[in-house]
């Protein structure tokens, strides 16, 4: 096998808040091949954020490392972009002005950017909205402008946090397919974290499951769906084969887990 | 709608008042026509040397206090934010600053800046200073967190993260402060004019006030008034504009 675009050893992160020590991540590892797209799924509260987060250089480990083509990640860099779960698009830039900025503020000559832009927006089906504002659209509209404004910079590798979270099931599939086709575009390799299995299971070649807090990689699991996919391979066999491995190893976390339900609870609220 | 019946109560008011004081209803010697008093201000602006000497010395020394309020009220409130000592020390003063009677203090300033225009200037300027500088604090301070990291992940230099990522979104509250401190400036300015000056408008009012010139002194309010009516109204249509975007 090739040499991994991104490879996590050993990643382990402790938070101190007052005094006290909340173990999010432990021991987690797992491989990123170039072209990719890979799904993290688990518990809520269980450090899916936190893992993107160190993986797009905005924190530090506790312990082990991340590596992008050998080289460790120490800080943000222009090979990894990232999706926020919150809404995140800056409401005083339009559509358009949104998509531009990463490029923009790379110091590229604007009619260049402005071309780029105009592209990207026309490949997240924003065409006619570049001029609008973000309270203007809709909510799943704004999250296509913040995946929009990171897949212009092309970075190698896109890490995505629930991007489709506040959205209905249906619009989130619908979406997703529509992620797959772009992202099969832009050749990015994709880690998405996603609490729907089965987004997960529709879009993924690969579905890292993480086990309740703190976060282990509790199964691997390869998804065999043919590419390209589209929303008729959810009455496949195979999907139905993926859901169900996914369904019974999320119910037994949860079941294992069920004492600590009480503590997680006050948590949850805002994650 | 609500604009028409807005305008409709202030004529309403104005032909009441005018009435009232044509037919003698008011004393005469307090409340002039308000006609008279628009007569005046026009006279009066068409008079060189009240327009040089008065209006002119009033709108610049507002206008200077006003900037200077707001260019150092962003600044400190910059310090203010990133330094978690200067809040700490500073805050209660900032907190205390409109309750103390700040014109009590002019003496301070006449022994500090002299005579002329440099002390309401810088009067009219430390009055609105605490507004801006305060609000531009706490618009930097309440950023939706989500907002910086974006910045981050683009590895934004501190500059490109105050100019295109705090700044704007910290907007709506530096320009409550801007609004405040354009009440707040031209307050100082034309209070202190009342009390240490021989030029603007705040040494006009209490000029003819004190001649009995009360036609005078009613041309030169009503000018004030206009003033501060042209700037609140400018201030709102910049304003509308910026709400739509951040709303
Ligand atoms: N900045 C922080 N400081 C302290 N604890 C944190 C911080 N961020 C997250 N946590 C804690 O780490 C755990 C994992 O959080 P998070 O990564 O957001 O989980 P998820 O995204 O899977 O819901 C939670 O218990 C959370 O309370
Ligand atoms: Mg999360």
């Amino acid at each position: 096998m090739a040499e991994p675009l991104m490879k996590v050893e050993n990643l382990t992160k402790v938070y101190n808040s007052d005094a006290k020590e909340v173990v999010a991540l432990k021991n987690i590892e797992f491989t990123v091949q170039k072209g990719e797209f890979i799904s993290i799924v688990g518990p809520s509260g269980c450090g899916k954020t936190t893992l993107l987060e160190i993986l797009s250089g905005l924190r530090l480990p506790t312990t082990g490392s991340v590596k992008i083509k050998g080289k460790a990640v120490t800080g943000p860099q222009r090979s990894i972009g990232i999706v926020f779960q919150e809404e995140s698009t800056f409401p005083w830039r339009t559509v358009l002005e949104n998509v531009e900025f990463g490029l923009q503020m790379q110091g590229m000559p604007k009619a260049e950017y402005r071309d780029k832009a105009h592209k990207m927006v026309e490949l997240v089906g924003l065409k006619g909205f570049e001029n609008s504002y973000p309270f203007e659209l809709s909510g799943g509209m704004r999250q296509r402008v913040a995946i929009a404004r990171t897949l212009v910079t092309q970075p190698e590798i896109v890490v995505m946090d629930e991007p489709f979270g506040a959205l209905d099931e249906q619009t989130r599939l619908i979406l997703g397919g529509e992620l797959l086709k772009i992202v099969e575009q832009t050749k990015a390799t994709v880690v998405l974290v996603t609490h729907s299995i089965q987004e997960a299971a529709l879009l993924s070649d690969k579905i890292v499951v993480l086990s309740a807090r703190p976060g282990k990689v509790k199964y691997l699991i390869k998804s065999t769906l043919p590419k390209p996919r589209d929303a008729t391979a959810l009455t496949t066999p195979e999907f139905a084969e993926i859901t169900q491995k996914l369904w019974s190893s999320l119910e037994e976390e949860s079941l294992t887990k069920r004492h600590d339900v009480d503590n997680d609870s006050s948590r949850v609220v805002g994650q | 709608m609500h604009r028409l019946i807005q305008t409709l109560i202030v004529v309403c008011l104005l032909v009441l008042y005018e009435l009232a004081t044509r037919m003698n209803w008011l004393d005469s010697f307090t409340f002039i026509p308000f006609s008279t008093m628009f007569v005046n201000m026009i006279e009066n602006l068409t008079d060189p040397e009240y327009v040089t000497n008065h209006f002119g010395v009033t709108a610049l020394e507002i206008l200077a206090s006003f900037m200077g309020a707001i260019i150092f009220g962003i600044i400190f409130g910059i310090i203010l934010w990133r330094s978690d000592f200067a809040h700490h020390v500073l805050q209660p003063y900032l907190m205390l600053f409109y309750a103390i009677p700040f014109f009590a203090l002019y003496p301070i300033f006449i022994s500090i800046f002299g005579i002329g225009p440099l002390p309401v200037i810088m009067i009219g300027l430390f009055f609105a200073l605490p507004a801006v500088i305060t609000n531009t604090a706490i618009g930097f301070r309440e950023i939706r967190k989500v907002l910086v990291k974006v910045g981050q992940s683009c590895n934004l230099s501190f500059r490109q993260m105050i100019v295109h990522i705090y700044f704007p979104a910290a907007w709506p509250f530096i320009f409550t402060g801007i609004k405040l401190a354009a009440a707040y400036s031209i307050i100082g300015v034309i209070a202190t004019e009342f009390i240490l000056s021989a030029r603007g408008l705040g040494y006009t009012i209490s000029y003819a006030y004190n001649n009995f010139d009360i036609n005078g002194m009613y041309g030169s309010v009503l000018l004030v008034i206009m003033i501060a009516l042209t700037v609140n109204i400018v201030l709102g249509f910049i304003e509308a504009r910026a709400y739509r975007k951040n709303s």
